[in-house]
């Protein structure tokens, strides 16, 4: 859990009793919430620039 | 890009005789227990800044040595189990299992569009994740359909809590 900060974007993570989610962030506006654990997206737009950030920080394990 | 509708706190304050944060929105009023937090505050060391964010929909506190910590709107509406919160999340669990067995089974979706008698636009609303203009009942005729039955279970919160 905590602040990653990648591209202009910021990513927030949180653990609750659903799954392991992950907020993002762009200039002060909340445009993505998404299930670490299923990897879907829960609400907003999953772009393909921060579809590659997601990526690279599940592959060194920072989500 | 489109941003998320966020909610917007009104108020938060804490109590450290009670060890939460109390979060307060225009109808709802929620605590959140400094035991799920990461950086948890004590007496030795309290809130000194407490400052809300409208990016993620939350807020960050400070501590009097210095340490950040933040908390999400989401995380407190899932801890204190909010009724809209479960009832979205249970529409995305749905979904989420749905898309599962329609890629296992490798079942066409026109074809589950015929079985639902509906057209492909509502099965593919139906299918989409981000969308919660759908309905629970909405959801369990589509697992029907893919040759599934949905069980609930029922867990006494009432019980957990006097144990």
């Amino acid at each position: 859990m905590g602040i990653i900060k990648r591209g202009n974007y910021q990513f927030f993570t949180w653990i609750g009793d659903h799954d392991n989610h992950v907020h993002v962030e762009r200039d002060n506006r909340l445009i993505l919430k998404w299930d670490i654990e299923k990897r879907e997206v829960i609400k907003g737009c999953l772009t393909r620039k921060i579809k590659k950030i997601l990526n690279e920080l599940l592959e060194k394990e920072l989500l | 890009m489109k941003a998320i509708k966020t909610v917007k706190l009104k108020k938060i304050t804490v109590n450290m005789r009670k060890k939460s944060f109390l979060v307060e929105t225009k109808h709802l009023a929620y605590e959140f227990p400094f035991s799920r937090l990461e950086v948890v505050p004590a007496f030795e060391d309290p809130v000194v800044k407490l400052k809300p964010e409208p990016g993620f929909e939350g807020f960050t506190y400070t501590l009097k040595s210095g340490k950040e910590g933040y908390i999400i709107w989401d995380q407190v509406l899932d801890y204190n189990k909010d009724p809209d919160y479960e009832h979205d999340m249970l529409l995305f669990e749905l979904t989420c299992r749905a898309l599962d067995i329609i890629k296992q089974r490798k079942i066409k979706k026109r074809e589950i569009a015929r079985r639902l008698k509906t057209s492909p636009a509502h099965l593919y609303r139906l299918l989409d994740t981000t969308f919660y203009g759908k309905t629970i009942d909405q959801m369990i005729r589509l697992l029907r359909a893919l040759d599934y039955h949905v069980e609930f279970i029922l867990k006494d919160n009432f019980l957990k809590k006097a144990a």
